[in-house]
C-alpha cells in the first residue's frame, strides 16, 4: 500500500518538475526574486525618522519583511473560501470531515499522514513561484473524498441525500458566486 | 500567587489600553465624534445633536446608534472634561474589564477541573492572550460600541455560568440583563444576544436546571427588556443601518435568482471569518473602509499564535474537554450576525476573541506540559518569535499606524482649529456641508463659541456681505464649478497633504 503512495507522488513531482523545466524563464517565475522587498523597507523606513537607527533596523530588515510576506502569502491559502471556489461547497465540507476524522484517529494511516502533509506543503509552490498548474488542486480533492470516505455513514441515504444537496449548493456556487479566490487566480487576491 | 498574576495581567491591560489614549490614535474617527457629541449634547442640555430630550435612539449620519455608549460617555465627559481621552475611555475601560471577566469565565469553566495540573493556568493565561491580542487592544484604543458589547456580553456569560452552578435566580436575572443590555449597545448583538439567551434558556429547560418559577421570572423580564429594541429593529430607522451594511443590497436581481444568492452571499461571508488571512493578515488593500481600525501589516491574532491555535483546537477535538462542545457552538454562532453584513468585519465578530484566546491558551498548555526536547526547542523558538512579533507589534502601532492612517483619521479638527485662527481676520467663516460634513460636530465640541456657516454647493456671496471679508473652506481636491464664478477669489492653503481643505478668501 505504502509503495502505491510513493509512486503517486514520485508521479506528481515528475510531472510538475516537467511542467516547471517546460517554461523557459524559470528565474522570472521565483516570486521574491522580483519582489518589491527592497520598496517595501524603504517605505517602512520612510515612517521612521524619529526612531533610533538601531531599532529601525532590528524591526525593518529584509528578514523580517521576507517572513511577513512569506506568512502573509502563505495564510491566504488557508482560506475556507479559497476551497470552497477551487471544489466547491461539497468539496469544503469533505475537506473539514477530513480535518474533523483526522484528528480523532488515535493510530493516523499513513494516507492522511502523506494527504494532509501534501496539502500543508503545496502551497510553497505558489508562495515562491509564479506557477499554476492543475495538478495542484489533485491533493485537496483526494483530501476531501477521504473526508467523506471516512463517515460511518458514507452508504446510507442520509449521507446520499446530504450529498445532493451541497452538490446543488456547489452548482449553484459556482455559476452565481464570483470565483475571486480560485486557486488559479489566487495569486491576484494575495 | 495566582492574584498577583491577576493583578499583573490587569495592570498590563490597562497600560496597553490607556497609555496616551487621547492621543493614538491621533484625531477621532467620524463615529467617534458623533458618539461624543451626542454625550456632550445630552451632558450639556439634556438633548442629542438634533434636540432630542433624552433618546433611546441616537440619530447620526443617516442611521441610528444605539444609547449605551452615549450615556457612558455621559459619565466619562463629566468626569474627565471634554477631550478625546474622555470619548475613548469607556471603550478602554471596557476592554479592561473584558479581561478581568474572561479570567473568571474560563475559573468557572473548568469548575472542578481547576484542580486538575494540565489546566489550572488555563483562566489566567486565556485573560494573558486576551489582554495582550492587537484585535482587542486595538479596538479598545476607539469609541467603539462594539467593545462595550463585549463587555457586557462576557458579564452576561459569567453570570450564566455561575447560575448554572448555584442556581439562583439572580444570577439569571443578571446574565439575561446583560445580554439584553448588550442588545441595546451595538447592532450584532440584536441578533446574537437573544440568540444566545435562547440557547441558554433550551438548555436549562433540557437539562432541568431552571424551575418554572425561574423561568418564568426571566423570560418575562428578558421579553419586555428586549420588546423596545426589537420594535426599532423593524422599525424604518433600525433598518437603516442594516441597509448600508447588508450584505444582500449588491444584489441586483429579483425573484428566484435573489433567493438562490441569499444563502451563497451568506456561505461566503460566514465563511470569511475562518480565513487565516483574515485572522492573521488583515491586510490593508483588502479591508480598505474599516483598514483605520487595525494597524498596517498586522493581523487581529499574532502570527506565532497560529501554531497553539491549531493545537488548541485539535486538543480540543481529542481530549474531550467539558466545554469544547460550548466553545465550537460559539464559534459557529458569532459570525452570523456578522454574516448578514458586507464581511470580513473585525468589529462585528470581536467575541470570537475571548474564544480564540481560551483556544489559543489550550495550546499554549499543551506544548509547555510537553516534555520531549524536539517539543521544548520549538517551543522556545515558539516564545522568542512571540516577544519579537509583540515588540514589532508595539512599534507598528505608535510610530507607523498614526502616519499612515492619517488620511483617514478626521482632520475636522486641524480644521477646526485653523478656523479659530482666522476667525479674527474674517466677518463671517462658511464651510461647504457636502464635502465636509463632521466639522459641524467638531465645531461644536471642541470650539463651542466659533460661528460656522454651513452652506451647499450651490452658495454665492449674497450682496450684503459685499464688503465684508469672507473666509470659504472647502474639502475636496477637484475644485467644483463654483469655484468659476469666483475667479478673482484669493486661494489661501490647503490643510494636510492627504486630505485637502481649502481655505478660500471671498
Amino acid at each position: 500500500m505504502k509503495q502505491n503512495f510513493f509512486v503517486i507522488f514520485i508521479a506528481h513531482a515528475v510531472v510538475f518538475i516537467a511542467f516547471v523545466l517546460l517554461i523557459k524563464e524559470v528565474p522570472s517565475t521565483l516570486l521574491f526574486s522580483s519582489s518589491t522587498l527592497q520598496l517595501h523597507i524603504t517605505d517602512l523606513i520612510h515612517n521612521d525618522a524619529v526612531v533610533p537607527l538601531q531599532l529601525v533596523r532590528l524591526f525593518h530588515n529584509k528578514g523580517v519583511v521576507f517572513l511577513f510576506d512569506f506568512l502573509n502569502r502563505y495564510l491566504a491559502y488557508a482560506n475556507p473560501l479559497f476551497i470552497a471556489d477551487t471544489l466547491g461547497i461539497v468539496g469544503l465540507v469533505g475537506f473539514f470531515l477530513g480535518l474533523y476524522y483526522f484528528f480523532l484517529q488515535k493510530n493516523k494511516s499513513f494516507f492522511s499522514i502523506f494527504l494532509l502533509s501534501y496539502i500543508i506543503l503545496l502551497p510553497l509552490c505558489r508562495v515562491f513561484l509564479l506557477l499554476s498548474s492543475p495538478f495542484f488542486l489533485l491533493p485537496y480533492y483526494i483530501f476531501s473524498g477521504w473526508g467523506y470516505y471516512s463517515t460511518k455513514e458514507s452508504s446510507s441515504k442520509k449521507m446520499f441525500f446530504v450529498l445532493l444537496f451541497l452538490v446543488i449548493l456547489s452548482i449553484i456556487w459556482f455559476l452565481f458566486a464570483k470565483n475571486k479566490f480560485s486557486y488559479l487566480q489566487s495569486f491576484d487576491y494575495i | 500567587m495566582n492574584k498577583i498574576l491577576l493583578t499583573s495581567i490587569i495592570i498590563l491591560a490597562a497600560f496597553l489600553r490607556l497609555f496616551n489614549l487621547g492621543l493614538l490614535p491621533p484625531h477621532l474617527t467620524g463615529d467617534e465624534l458623533s458618539l461624543g457629541y451626542n454625550a456632550y449634547s445630552i451632558l450639556k442640555d439634556g438633548v442629542d445633536q438634533h434636540g432630542k430630550p433624552y433618546p433611546l435612539w441616537f440619530e447620526a449620519y443617516g442611521e441610528y446608534k444605539l444609547p449605551v455608549y452615549v450615556y457612558s460617555t455621559v459619565v466619562s465627559l463629566a468626569l474627565f472634561g471634554n477631550n478625546n481621552f474622555a470619548i475613548r475611555f469607556p471603550a478602554a475601560l471596557s476592554g479592561i474589564g473584558s479581561v478581568f471577566v474572561l479570567y473568571f469565565i474560563v475559573k468557572n469553566l473548568i469548575g472542578h477541573s481547576s484542580k486538575n495540573n494540565r489546566i489550572a493556568a488555563l483562566p489566567l493565561l486565556s485573560a494573558f492572550i486576551f489582554a495582550i491580542s492587537p484585535w482587542h487592544v486595538q479596538l479598545s484604543r476607539l469609541a467603539l460600541e462594539s467593545v462595550e458589547a463585549l463587555f457586557l456580553f462576557l458579564l452576561a456569560c459569567f453570570f450564566c455560568l455561575l447560575f448554572f452552578k448555584k442556581s439562583n435566580l439572580l444570577f439569571l436575572i443578571c446574565s439575561c440583563v446583560f445580554f439584553i443590555l448588550s442588545a441595546y449597545t451595538y447592532n450584532s448583538y440584536r441578533i446574537l444576544s437573544p440568540l444566545i439567551l435562547g440557547m441558554l434558556f433550551f438548555v436549562c429547560i433540557n437539562n432541568k436546571k431552571i424551575t418554572q418559577q425561574q423561568l418564568f421570572v426571566s423570560g418575562i423580564l428578558s421579553f419586555f427588556l428586549f420588546l423596545p429594541v426589537l420594535f426599532f429593529s423593524f422599525s424604518k430607522a433600525g433598518m437603516a443601518r442594516f441597509a448600508t451594511a447588508s450584505a444582500f443590497s449588491s444584489v441586483q436581481s429579483s425573484g428566484v435568482l435573489s433567493y438562490l444568492l441569499y444563502p451563497i452571499i451568506f456561505i461566503r461571508n460566514f465563511l470569511s471569518y475562518f480565513s487565516l488571512s483574515f485572522l492573521f493578515t488583515f491586510q490593508k488593500e483588502n479591508f480598505e473602509n474599516i483598514s483605520y481600525y487595525i494597524s498596517s501589516d498586522f493581523g487581529l491574532l499574532f502570527h506565532w499564535q497560529l501554531v497553539f491555535l491549531i493545537v488548541g483546537i485539535v486538543v480540543l477535538l481529542s481530549s474531550r474537554v467539558s466545554f469544547s462542545k460550548l466553545l465550537f457552538v460559539l464559534l459557529f454562532l458569532i459570525p452570523i450576525p456578522a454574516a448578514l453584513t458586507i464581511s470580513p468585519h473585525p468589529l462585528r465578530v470581536l467575541p470570537l476573541m475571548p474564544v480564540l484566546s481560551i483556544i489559543i491558551a489550550m495550546g499554549i498548555l499543551f506544548f509547555a506540559k510537553q516534555t520531549s526536547f524536539i517539543f521544548r526547542i520549538f517551543f522556545g523558538i515558539l516564545m522568542c518569535a512571540a516577544i519579537g512579533e509583540t515588540m514589532l507589534f508595539a512599534h507598528m502601532y505608535v510610530t507607523h499606524y498614526p502616519n499612515l492612517n492619517e488620511a483617514l483619521w478626521g482632520s475636522s479638527k486641524r480644521i477646526v482649529e485653523e478656523a479659530v485662527v482666522q476667525e479674527k481676520n474674517y466677518s463671517f467663516i462658511v464651510v461647504n456641508k457636502n464635502t465636509m460634513s463632521e466639522e459641524n460636530l467638531t465645531a461644536k465640541l471642541y470650539a463651542p463659541n466659533l460661528h460656522l456657516k454651513f452652506v451647499n454647493d450651490n452658495w454665492t456671496k449674497p450682496q450684503e456681505w459685499n464688503t465684508k471679508k469672507v473666509l470659504y473652506i472647502y474639502n475636496g481636491k477637484i475644485p467644483k464649478p463654483w469655484f468659476k464664478k469666483h475667479v478673482e477669489d484669493v486661494f489661501l492653503h490647503t490643510l494636510n497633504r492627504d486630505i485637502v481643505a481649502q481655505f478660500w478668501e471671498i
